[in-house]
């Protein structure tokens, strides 16, 4: 008994920090109307709107169509409420010397990331959840028959694509220029992801889609269909290996390679 | 017992010395002033002190623990106050109060650390709307939550107007009285001078001047002066002088006792001393000093100040202890 009770507030102190910074980081994006419409309106009309004009405007009832075209568009708004968002909020808060005063009040480097991390993926998967749930009321797009699957790969996903947000700020210091920094890995991963529609993703060259799904978000691509569509799990080899190597990657480089910057003047 | 001690820290940016082979100690329970001018290395130190910065060479103990390698355990006992650091400006000042003491073990309730800063008024008004010495404020009640046995202030009443600056004073006051440590930075040498009983002075990165403030203080001159009465010549004054327009101004350890004997002289004679002022020696001369100092060791050794060679300060003295 001992051993555990010394052992558990060395764990516990950990995870009520995360979970204290998480709370944070929700309550001042949910207490921010604007970024709530912001972030929501953007995140329901692409990733609602597209897969609903598409089903609209098929002549016969084509679900592979639709289906793509929603894990393409989920593949943006994740690209964008997870890694865009967590690198112009880091930056953010960097520049405005609150990750310097989180960090005086004895909190943790990693508690401090991991809280925002906690926080950003819960917003993308409740985005996620909402935006599928207007495609499966609205379309003829059937639910997805292992649901848990689904979440739990949009909750991995949005996870991994957090991480690359901390990169991004790491890299992209000044968060007037991460928003533009991102533009061109959400635009890859929405095109590798089948965002822009069947038509697109037929005229890219072989290798550049082997390229493109390489991304965590083909990977997604892959393991969403699964759950939607039901089959054998251990086709998921492939793609949660890729979800594992990228969130190594992530965490190797926010860790090692570059030291995360908590105040803008270092 | 010793709550803060400083060996031999040095701390470099590039080729910039920020802080030089400085060493001190603090006891518990007091307070002590780092002071110097812009750029001395100041908030440099405290930095080091709170983890914030690795030393280069050197050593520091908060608590008896290493700031780096213990950082949690040092952390949760004590306060910071930086100099600079932000907050978010759409919550209340309540609200900012609320959310920091979860981070805080062991926390004040929000009212007291509001009550204890003087922000109570101010619970519900967001902080883009307070002014800057609210804002500080607001930095002292987020650096007490956590019922810190030692606490860092860096410029503690920047912005702030004279009554609350006094107001801090007095919470700082308590504080050291119910044993917590204080190490404070400021700029408002009467402030160090109010609260503090130990001091260092630095200056590009050393530790120029440095120990118990009234023992410091006590070995500096004091002055006297008055407006020379037309009818004497400095040299007929009891005391050597100097005189500028009609202005004469005495130095000595003993003002006190300098202007009895110029007083007694002038009674004697029949004559008023007008505009008689006596000072004793305060910290805003010994650094005003110190400045003077400077100058002329600047402008008579330009080559030793090149290879950063400061043995020509005559104010200097070596550690400080508190």
């Amino acid at each position: 008994m001992e051993p555990e009770a010394t052992a558990l507030p060395g764990v516990v102190t950990p995870v009520r920090e995360v979970l204290a910074v998480a709370r944070l980081g929700g309550r001042l994006f949910w207490g921010d109307g604007r970024a709530v419409g912001g972030i929501a309106v953007l995140s329901v009309c692409l990733g609602a709107g597209l897969p609903l004009l598409i089903a609209a405007s098929l002549r016969s009832r084509d679900v592979e169509v639709v289906l793509g075209m929603h894990l393409g568009m989920l593949a943006m708004v994740l690209t964008i409420v997870a890694t865009t968002q967590t690198a112009v909020t880091l930056s953010t808060r960097r520049e405005l010397l609150v990750l310097k005063r989180l960090r005086a009040s004895g909190l943790r480097g990693r508690a401090i990331i991991g809280g925002e991390l906690v926080n950003i993926v819960t917003q993308a998967t409740l985005l996620s959840a909402l935006v599928s749930m207007i495609l499966y009321t609205f379309t003829y797009l059937p639910p997805p028959e292992l649901p848990l699957l689904f979440a739990a790969c949009v909750v991995a996903v949005a996870g991994v694509l957090a991480l690359i947000g901390v990169v991004f700020s790491i890299v992209t210091r000044r968060p007037d220029l991460n928003a533009p920094a991102t533009i061109p890995f959400m635009l890859a991963s929405a095109a590798g992801a089948g965002g822009y529609g069947p038509f697109v993703t037929g005229l890219l060259p072989g290798w550049v889609q082997w390229t493109l799904d390489l991304l965590p978000t083909g990977a997604m691509v892959e393991i969403a269909r699964l759950a939607c569509r039901g089959g054998e799990l251990t086709t998921l080899t492939g793609p949660v290996l890729n979800l594992t190597v990228w969130a190594l990657l992530g965490l190797v480089t926010v860790r090692f390679l570059f030291l995360f910057r908590w105040d803008p003047r270092r | 017992m010793t709550a803060i001690q400083v060996n031999h820290l040095s701390k470099s940016y590039g080729r910039f010395q920020a802080v030089n082979d400085i060493s001190f100690e603090v006891e518990a329970g007091t307070v002590f002033a780092l002071l110097g001018r812009n750029g001395a290395g100041k908030t440099t130190t405290i930095e080091l002190l709170t983890g914030f910065q690795k030393p280069d060479t050197g050593s520091v103990r908060v608590l008896g623990l290493d700031p780096i390698s213990d950082r949690a355990q040092v952390r949760g006992n004590v306060g910071i106050m930086l100099q600079e650091a932000g907050f978010f400006p759409d919550l209340t000042t309540g609200q900012t109060v609320e959310i920091w003491r979860d981070f805080t073990p062991a926390a004040r309730p929000a009212s007291e650390a509001l009550e204890l800063a003087g922000l109570t008024a101010k619970a519900k008004t967001k902080v883009r709307q307070l002014s800057g010495g609210e804002k500080r404020r607001l930095d002292l009640a987020l650096a007490l939550l956590g019922r810190p046995d030692v606490l860092f202030l860096d410029e503690p009443t920047t912005g702030m107007d004279p009554e609350a600056r006094r107001d801090v004073w007095e919470v700082v006051r308590n504080l050291a009285a119910r044993g917590t440590t204080v190490l404070l930075t400021t700029h408002y040498l009467e402030e160090a001078q109010q609260l503090a009983t130990n001091l260092a002075i630095m200056d590009r990165g050393e530790i120029v001047v440095g120990g118990d403030m009234a023992e410091t203080l006590a070995a500096r001159v004091g002055r006297v002066s008055f407006e020379l009465p037309s009818v004497i010549h400095p040299g007929e004054l009891p005391l050597p002088a100097t005189v500028r327009g009609r202005l004469a101004m005495v130095q000595a350890a003993d003002p006190d006792l300098a202007a009895q004997t110029l007083l007694g002289w002038a009674s004697e004679r029949g004559l008023r001393l007008r505009g008689l002022e006596v000072r004793m020696a305060s910290l805003e001369d010994l650094f005003l000093e110190l400045a003077k100092n400077d100058e002329i060791s600047q402008n008579d050794a330009p080559a030793q100040r090149d290879r950063g060679t400061r043995s020509d300060r005559p104010a200097r003295s070596g550690d400080a202890r508190a």
